[in-house]
């Protein structure tokens, strides 16, 4: 509720001038917001230069400080806060709104439920010319933007189910398979999506009107295609062709330091940032999907700052060995070890990956821990 | 295992999440450990409430608890609560089944009546609270965080859930008195310590499996080191920032902020 207050405070006259007449992407969502920034800029590129904040500043403040630095881009893609949406669309006047996902967040008080209809407000005002982007995967998110006046679908994945059971409309417990959802009262089902993920050969490839478009993205797992499919999507939107768009999102090598692996020696080091049971979720997919080792390293972070890794599906790592660190090492070994998984423990993030055999290691980390480890590695003599 | 017992969460998206929903795997394991097979059951509609041994309901913030307290309502929650099945309700959870409630607004409203407390408004508190230990629950020191901006006070005599060694707790007590938290009323338990407090604290899952298969006696010792050692960590921090008690959070707030170190 504070940050819809905020948001309200903004005046989205000042947005407006700033904006001016780029042709702008909003990238929302409670997760993965940054990287599909990142990947959506690289893809609308050749449209001209692209203006983005990188820095993940995603709140109409900071918002308003991107665009000011940069007065002359014609593009802009910008990760939106949840939370601050409407004013950001209603002062950007978005051409395409990707929407990645909706689950609870635990820092600010804000109801999911809240969430979803000031979404669905924001959904009915965009401009006519403007389309949106969403993951028909989540019914949360298929819901809200129900209500946009041009609507496009992405099979975006559905990593945290919890959220999602009930129907939003209608309040029935909806029935899920393991591509799709249905609710039996309202009869609302999954849209069939315009873009989804198919594997191909060893990689993967986006399909779209019957053509697949190959994708390399190093984020690891699921979710770096998924990502690209949105980008893609984005960039069909803006009326840029999608091979060349594939092209250059698959030369996307880093979004802020999260995904190039640091070499350690014989290692390579990974680092995702996780920080909702949805985050933990997807870190989790990844360690079992790619089979790869996992460090779990979190520090302090005020009270609440491990409390909702208890409510992540760590079960799925049972019977293996997962190394902890950081200065809530107890925290975390303690969460995986009532989750049945063996724990070690490094003295730092080095001997942390050490503890597993050479090759590549996934490093799940907490806000803070993330931030460290990243400065450590770039400043270090690795 | 010897006995079987069910756990029900009830409508734990009508309220802003309280990171309490790993209460219900935290009696999981320590049922499992204590030869008690329990069942966990999530109840997000009314018509599809169970009967069950233990009912757990949080959440935080007041804007659910209106709709929380129609959909408890309109179930057998009171029924099964009177015949004895153990009720664990944290902050908009104990709104909810306080016998009154206050929206933010200010106005007051009837809750379900199953925990003898009110709730008044107050100025807003978080942060971590470490409780005093209990012997006649059983209990070490335990440790918990708390956000709300209520006073919670206990009628009819009855007893606190905790005493506070940091932390606010209720708000309501008598000059010179503990810092009570929370309140303890048959088969009810009250509290606003969110977050994965059974997880965090298995004494007090054990005293809730107590409660609910009518074990009187103490449960054998159950080490589980990995947890003592989280909680020990959180403890002793939470101690060196809090020296003797909670006092800054009783000085206004521009004298306690230049206090911090």
């Amino acid at each position: 509720m504070i940050g819809g207050r905020l948001a309200l405070r903004v005046d989205p006259q000042v947005l407006r001038a700033v904006a001016g007449d780029r042709r702008t992407v909003l990238v929302t969502g409670t997760n993965g917001k940054s990287t599909v920034t990142a990947l959506v800029a690289a893809a609308i590129t050749p449209g001209g230069a692209v203006v983005s904040n990188t820095t993940g500043a995603n709140m109409t403040d900071g918002i308003v400080t991107a665009l000011s630095a940069d007065r002359t881009s014609e593009l802009a893609a910008l990760e939106v806060d949840e939370v601050y949406l409407e004013p950001v669309a209603r002062g950007t006047r978005p051409k395409a709104v990707v929407v990645l996902n909706s689950s609870r967040e635990y820092t600010r008080g804000v109801s999911l439920k809240s969430t979803l209809e000031h979404w669905r407000r924001t959904a009915a005002a965009l401009p006519d010319d403007c389309v949106a982007i969403v993951n028909v995967d989540d019914p949360l998110v298929s819901w809200a933007f129900e209500t946009a006046p041009r609507r496009i679908g992405v099979s975006g994945g559905l990593y945290w189910r919890g959220d999602a059971l009930i129907c939003p409309a209608c309040g029935s417990v909806q029935d899920f398979t393991d591509h799709s959802w249905s609710c039996p009262g309202c009869q609302r089902s999954r849209p069939e999506p315009d873009w989804k993920v198919v594997p191909d050969g060893d990689g993967w490839a986006v399909e779209h009107q019957g053509r697949r478009t190959g994708i390399e993205v190093t984020v690891p797992g699921r979710t770096g295609p998924v990502g690209g499919a949105f980008a893609l999507a984005a960039a069909d939107a803006l009326g840029v062709d999608v091979s060349a768009a594939a092209q250059r999102v698959s030369a996307v090598a880093d979004v802020d330091g999260r995904y190039a692996p640091y070499p350690l020696g014989d290692h390579a080091a990974r680092l995702l940032m996780l920080k909702n049971p949805a985050g933990w979720a997807e870190a989790i997919d990844v360690a079992v999907t790619t089979d790869r080792p996992l460090v779990v390293a979190v520090d302090p972070f005020g009270p609440k700052d491990t409390a909702t890794m208890w409510e992540a599906p760590f079960q799925r790592l049972a019977g293996r060995r997962v190394a902890v660190t950081g200065g809530r090492a107890a925290d975390a070994a303690a969460v995986l070890d009532a989750a049945g998984v063996e724990v070690v423990e490094g003295a730092d993030i080095e001997s942390a990956v050490r503890t597993h055999a050479p090759g590549e290691v996934i490093v799940a980390c907490n806000y803070p821990a993330f931030r460290r480890i990243s400065k450590h590695f770039r400043g270090g003599s690795h | 295992m010897s006995k079987a017992l069910t756990v029900a969460t009830l409508f734990p998206l009508a309220t802003v999440a309280a990171a309490d929903e790993a209460n219900a795997g935290a009696l999981v394991r320590r049922g499992a450990a204590r030869d008690i097979a329990v069942e966990t059951v999530t109840v997000d509609r009314p018509d599809s409430f169970v009967e069950a041994d233990v009912y757990l309901v949080g959440g935080t913030g007041r804007g659910g608890v209106a709709a929380l307290v129609e959909a408890l309502r309109s179930t057998d929650l009171a029924a099964r609560v009177s015949d004895g099945a153990v009720l664990l309700a944290v902050d908009a959870g104990l709104d909810a089944v306080a016998r009154s409630w206050v929206d933010p607004s200010g106005s007051r409203h009837p809750g379900l009546g199953l925990a003898p407390v009110s709730t008044h408004p107050a100025t807003e508190v978080t942060g971590t609270v470490v409780t005093r230990p209990d012997a006649s629950l059983d209990l070490p020191a335990l440790i918990g965080w708390e956000a709300n901006d209520l006073r919670t006070v206990r009628e009819d005599g009855a007893r606190a859930l905790f005493t506070l060694e940091v932390g606010a707790g209720n708000r309501a007590d008598d000059a010179g008195g503990d810092t009570s938290e929370g309140v303890l009323a048959g088969s009810v338990f009250g509290t606003r310590l969110h977050g994965p407090l059974l997880a965090l604290n298995p004494e007090l899952a054990d005293l809730v499996l107590a409660r609910a298969t009518q074990r009187s006696e103490a449960w054998p010792t159950l080490e589980s080191p990995f947890v003592e050692r989280a909680r020990r960590e959180r403890i002793a921090e939470s101690r060196r920032e809090s020296p003797g008690s909670d006092w800054r959070s009783r000085l206004p707030a521009p004298v306690a902020a230049r206090l911090r170190r």
